[in-house]
């Protein structure tokens, strides 16, 4: 019901709908206020039982209210409804319920609830063991669900952000914007995040005086104060879900949730936070008590009862009662009294207590033994006996201080016995995580003005910074005391703990029986305080429950300790911005568009897009381009972009001698214009890289890597560099970006290179030999690099320019290579010509394999020390009988090989005893009609000609190869060097 | 977590790349008598302790310099930062 | 001697565009040089780098800017970066003074470098910078280098509100991206 002279109805009306019907509610209402103030009162069922559950608090810690917003791919379960911002066209429902909310089908959960208890699952569900995952786990997932996933991609878009500040303000309600206004003299950055949408705090929910007037005038001038200040920055809607090392938090910033129209701008801002301090004005929680029937829709906390009244003019019924076991429950009572409602009674399970409130009927050292009214409170019953009919039950279990937070870095709460309550331990103020107000376990206002005025002034002198004056503020006077009353006598099995995963005091007991005692068995066993709301109203009730049953006290029992989030993020959120093909940036080739431009087909390799192969009009399958570039290449010329090759550009007096330790051969009599090929091992004597390295100056080398390991070979020579060889004059500058590199292939390619470049004669054989390179100029001046390296085995070259006129080169290249019917090829053919040759790649060095099983070992200089040398030297890699790098070819020509099989003796059976080494990369050469592989078999350089088997035992193919030369194709080096 | 670099000041950790234990600063002499062994140490033997440990950070997405982070496993609290070329 | 003629293309193309009143353009510089000093030759370099620019040799994380527009900053202990937007001579004259003291290594067509200017700039780099860009840490002139959406980037600050970021020209498409994405966001 509403108080038609509350000022939120004199707020914009809006409609929404709740299960497909229609109802009014105010701006400034959430979707809670405003079904309470439509008189609903069952919005989801239970967990577990699916009992009728109503609307049980007014935040974040809500156990009960979880609904389903929005339709669709937008659809969102397990919304809190005491966390949603009312909007014009709101589309609520509720969720784990079979036919409708009021008559659920799976109630008879309830009725058999004796049965299955805590551990009932997995004691029943045990045998036979293969029924788990398809039979029983499927049929509970769907009983004790919560909501349901649309099964769609979410559409709505997400951001991150970074945000910077001296101090992080968590709540804005008394503390919290007094902390604001007192640090914001001291000139720091001020950041204040409010999980509400409005600002104030608790002080929104209560009828509280500050200077002379209701609290809302002086939130009003301190957040207008705040407002003006350049140094002080807001966010509300805001929820800080974790706590990091080194003052880092993360916060979700709700932007157009509260928004119908579906906007362009992202839905929610997962910020990464860094402070220097953060100050937690993060305020309290209040906690349940534990009854028979506790959990009817109309039985609320009482401060949330308050909130609803004096924030929203909301409330449930006529006929109110109060259950508490503290002080603050008599204020819901005055409140509503206040109000105008009938408080039927307080039921205080103190018997001695100040008379606080005496106009209203109350049960001092009672407690409540029965309630009545399934789909509603109607009645309850008193340890007297005495019977009272009520349609609304406010509880009240006392106040927990919200340190949620200060456990995220193991931070242990400690008990304070005076509230009853637990505190931050000692973890917090190392971590510069600074409670205050209720946060700090201080309930009563006046001394919440007092105490932050203190620490927050304490803080600042701590810090050294200027001292601002404390601020002066008169108030209502509070006065709080608490019992731990918390746990029923009677009739455990109906007596509720933990409303979200129906675990009862009789799941404590038995939890209790069975041994498991300590807190994070308890937790485990009974799954106290999981899900959405981690217990938040229900911890202490499951610690008293714990306490009672050892014969102890909390402080002794202990507690959990919390995790983040705070409160469920979506997972959206958290992968913001990076979905899809947003996931990792990806990086072009120069000759990109001319690529597309001629309709290649693109593969992914790293976060590089590079050509796979260029298919021609009428080719339909990938081998027909593949075989034709090949061809092509081998019979006149071809062209590919090689620029994804790690470029490493390497400067200093020292250079050689660095290299000679970096690589297995020495480079220091590497003349200039020379390029070698080089071989890098890691420490263990596993190779790692290769690649060749040019010499331009007797200080300059360019290195290339493999482009699958240019940045990781960055990292390690800068290793050597730093750590190993600080004394040397040497630089290192990665340049894969900064030259377009191409391979110019086959016969032609030196006819078509005369043709590019500004003096021809430069690069004849006699001036330009195999493995020479030079800086020369091409097309009228434009700076370039030429190296005379082969990959394919043919007579070859590597052109690279700057990358500004690496497309134009490309596509000069082509049109100028026409006469000699020059083909653009892709990392296929490049793969087929290089396993045609017998040159290793990624397959063969591939962190398994070592220069000796490469047939390399000869490149390992025993002259000077360098990386990996020692360990090659293990007797597990040498010795007569390892591994070695050979050719295959399929016995019957027309067989198809695959790469992975393994190879065996023939006439043996394919057992791990009897392998003898695998095929690690197989093509179809074009050039020779045949698949060839290389691979590696033990011996495999004395057993050239022998037959064994190639077996994949995946595919039940069994194929009989013969060992031959890696070298399939011009194995004496007659082309490359022509 | 962040990282007080001794040139740049505090730097975010996802600009680092982690290295493990800075032991790896001391590599064997390879003409040393037993320098197998002392390589296999050198190699496999890392430290992982619960409490202060000197470990390797590179700022690659940043200066490119090694660092030698002394860090409390435990806390996480980083008690020093120095330049692994000057260490 | 060939005919052929071969256009020069930046990486984005002369892009331009204005998203929330961010103006977004690419920043466009003849060449981008780096500069490493040779170990324990930091004061041959200092002098050197005042004679051949005119300008002190600026410390970690700051910049000079010449007479003749050219920006240099340094990014690390021993690396140095010189951009050079228009300045003519500065190939023929400029390089192979500051060659007689420091190793240079050419990145004109490695960087890709995008202006932004306009109120909201800040608002618009929270969204991808790790960074503090409060002006107390990160001053006007002031030079960082830093991981914004995956990317490597080089962020200097020219005013208040105006920044040139450099990241790799290779995935310069993808930071544009990242770049519109921010501006459209905030």
């Amino acid at each position: 019901m509403r108080n038609s002279s509350h000022p939120i109805t004199n707020k914009q009306k809006l409609s929404f709908t709740f299960n497909g019907k229609k109802y009014f509610g105010y701006k400034g209402d959430t979707l809670a206020s405003a079904l309470i103030a439509n008189n609903v009162k069952i919005v989801g069922r239970s967990f577990k039982y699916h009992r009728p559950r109503g609307i049980f608090s007014a935040g974040s810690e809500e156990p009960n209210a979880l609904v389903e917003l929005g339709a669709g791919p937008y659809k969102e379960p397990n919304t809190k409804a005491t966390n949603v911002e009312l909007f014009d066209g709101l589309e609520g429902s509720s969720q784990n319920f079979l036919g409708s909310v009021n008559f659920d089908f799976m109630a008879i959960n309830d009725l058999l609830k004796n049965f299955i208890g805590a551990g009932f699952y997995y004691k029943t569900f045990m045998w036979p063991k293969r029924f788990w995952e398809k039979l029983y786990e499927p049929i509970i997932r769907r009983a004790a669900g919560l909501g349901k996933l649309s099964l769609k991609a979410d559409p709505s878009q997400y951001d991150k952000g970074y945000l910077h500040c001296d101090f992080l303000i968590i709540g804005s309600g008394i503390s919290g914007l007094m902390s604001a206004l007192l640090l914001a003299e001291t000139g720091g950055e001020v950041l204040i995040v409010e999980e509400d949408f409005i600002l104030g705090g608790r002080l929104n929910s209560e009828r509280l005086v500050i200077n002379g007037n209701q609290s809302s005038i002086w939130i009003g001038q301190a957040v207008k104060k705040l407002k003006s200040l350049k140094n002080v920055r807001i966010l509300n809607r805001t929820t800080v879900f974790a706590a990091f090392d080194h003052g880092i938090f993360a916060a979700i910033e709700k932007k157009t949730d509260h928004i119908l129209e579906k906007s362009p701008k992202p839905r929610q801002i997962n910020w990464k936070i860094y402070t220097k301090s953060c100050i937690l004005a993060s305020g309290a929680i209040e906690r349940s008590i534990a009854f028979p029937q506790n959990d009817r829709p109309g039985i609320m906390l009482a401060g949330s009862v308050r909130t609803y009244a004096n924030r929203f003019g909301a409330h449930y019924g006529q006929k109110i009662a109060i259950y508490t076991n503290n002080d603050d429950g008599w204020r819901t009572a005055d409140d509503l009294k206040n109000m105008g409602l009938e408080i039927k009674a307080v039921i205080d399970t103190r018997k001695e207590i100040k008379a606080l409130s005496s106009c209203i009927p109350s049960y001092l050292g009672q407690t409540i033994t029965k309630t009545y009214g399934r789909k509603g409170i109607k009645a309850i019953k008193l340890s007297s006996g005495s019977k009272l009919n009520v349609d609304c039950l406010a509880v009240s279990g006392g106040w927990s201080s919200n340190i949620h937070l200060t456990c995220h870095k193991r931070g242990r709460p400690v008990w304070d016995n005076i509230y009853k309550n637990f505190l931050s331990g000692d973890n917090a103020q190392k971590d510069n995580i600074i409670p205050v107000g209720a946060t700090r376990g201080i309930f009563e206002i006046q001394n919440i003005i007092s105490d932050t005025n203190r620490v927050i002034l304490s803080l600042i002198e701590k810090n050294g910074l200027s001292m601002p004056a404390h601020i002066k503020l008169t108030s209502s006077k509070e006065q709080y005391s608490c019992s731990l009353d918390l746990v029923s006598s009677s009739n455990p099995s109906n007596s509720f703990i933990d409303l979200q995963n129906d675990v009862t005091q009789k799941d404590i007991e038995l939890s209790f029986k069975e041994g498991f005692k300590s807190v994070e068995h308890l937790k485990r066993y009974s799954t106290l305080g999981m899900a959405t709301d981690q217990g938040k109203t229900s911890n202490i009730l499951g610690l008293a429950s714990m306490a009672k049953l050892k014969g102890t006290d909390i402080s002794e029992v202990g507690t959990t300790i919390f995790r983040p989030p705070y409160v469920p993020v979506a997972i959206s959120a958290i992968a913001a911005r990076s979905r899809g093909k947003d996931f990792k940036p990806t990086r072009l080739t120069p000759s990109h568009n001319v690529a597309s431009k001629r309709n290649a087909v693109f593969v992914e390799t790293g976060n590089w897009l590079r050509a796979q192969w260029f298919p021609e009009k009428g080719e339909t399958f990938w081998r027909q381009s593949v075989d034709r570039e090949v061809m092509q290449t081998r019979n006149s010329v071809g062209i590919c972009d090689v620029t994804t090759l790690g470029k490493i550009d390497i400067q200093g007096k020292d250079c050689s001698e660095f290299l000679n330790f970096v690589y297995t051969n020495a480079f220091a009599k590497l003349p200039i214009n020379r390029v070698r090929y080089g071989l890098m091992l890691r420490e263990d004597g596993v190779a790692y890289d290769d690649g060749t390295t040019a010499r331009l100056g007797e200080n300059h080398f360019i290195m290339t890597t493999t482009t699958a390991n240019a940045p990781l070979v960055l990292r390690n020579l800068e290793f050597v560099r730093q750590c190993l060889l600080p004394n040397l004059d040497v630089h290192l500058i990665s340049t894969t970006d900064s030259w377009a590199q191409y391979a110019v292939a086959g016969p032609n390619s030196r006819r078509l290179l005369q043709k590019i470049v500004d003096k021809p004669k430069d690069i004849i054989n006699e001036n330009f030999p195999f493995m020479a390179c030079r800086e020369l100029t091409i097309c009228g001046g434009i700076m370039a690099r030429l190296f005379r390296i082969s990959f394919s085995g043919e007579l070859a070259y590597e052109i690279a320019v700057p990358t500004q006129y690496g497309n134009a080169l490309f596509d000069a290249l082509l049109s100028e290579g026409e006469e000699f019917n020059a083909v653009p090829y892709g990392t296929e053919a490049l793969g087929v010509m290089r396993i045609e040759k017998g040159h290793a790649a990624g397959n063969e060095i591939n962190g398994q394999t070592t220069a000796q099983n490469l047939g390399l070992s000869r490149m390992i200089s025993k002259k000077a020390d360098s990386i990996g040398n020692i360990l090659s030297e293990r007797e597990g890699f040498n010795g007569s009988n390892i591994a070695t790098l050979s050719g295959f070819k399929p016995v019957q020509h027309s067989q198809k090989l695959e790469a992975g099989s393994h190879l065996i003796s023939l006439g043996k059976t394919p057992t791990m005893e009897n392998d003898e080494g695998w095929l690690s990369s197989v093509a179809f050469s074009p050039t020779l009609g045949h698949y060839i592989g290389l691979g590696f078999i033990e011996r495999g350089h004395t057993r050239v000609g022998e037959k064994v088997f190639a077996v994949n035992l995946l595919q039940n193919k069994t194929t009989e190869v013969e060992i031959v030369s890696p070298h399939f194709v011009d194995p004496e080096g007659i082309k490359q060097r022509g | 977590m962040l990282i007080d670099h001794p040139l740049l000041g505090l730097r975010d950790s996802s600009e680092f790349i982690y290295m493990g234990d800075a032991k790896l600063l001391n590599r064997p002499n390879w003409k040393s008598q037993n320098s197998m062994t002392k390589f296999i140490d050198y190699g496999y033997l890392r430290k992982n302790p619960a409490g202060v440990h000197k470990e390797l950070w590179y700022h690659e997405q940043g200066d490119r310099s090694w660092l030698v982070v002394t860090r409390n496993t435990v806390t996480h609290e980083i008690l020093k930062v120095e330049l692994a070329r000057e260490t | 001697m060939a005919k052929i003629v071969l256009k020069r293309e930046k990486p984005l193309n002369g892009y331009s565009k204005v998203i929330n009143k961010i103006e977004i353009a690419e920043y466009k510089f003849d060449s981008l040089i780096s500069l490493a000093i040779p170990l324990k030759r930091e004061r041959k370099c200092k002098l050197n780098f005042k004679n051949s620019l005119g300008e002190p040799m600026p410390s970690i994380e700051n910049s000079i800017i010449s007479k003749s527009g050219i920006l240099g900053f340094r990014i690390g202990l021993d690396l140095l970066f010189i951009c050079n937007p228009s300045h003519s001579s500065f190939a023929k004259k400029t390089v192979p003074l500051l060659k007689q003291a420091f190793y240079i290594t050419d990145q004109t067509g490695g960087w890709c470098g995008v202006e932004v200017d306009g109120d909201r700039v800040i608002e618009m780099l929270e969204r991808i910078c790790p960074l503090n860009l409060s002006q107390k840490i990160f001053a006007i002139g002031d030079v960082k280098r830093t991981i914004m959406d995956h990317l490597n980037v080089i962020i200097f600050r020219e005013t208040e509100k105006k920044f040139i970021l450099f990241s790799p020209s290779s995935s310069s498409g993808s930071f544009l991206k990242s770049i519109e994405t921010s501006s459209r966001n905030i």
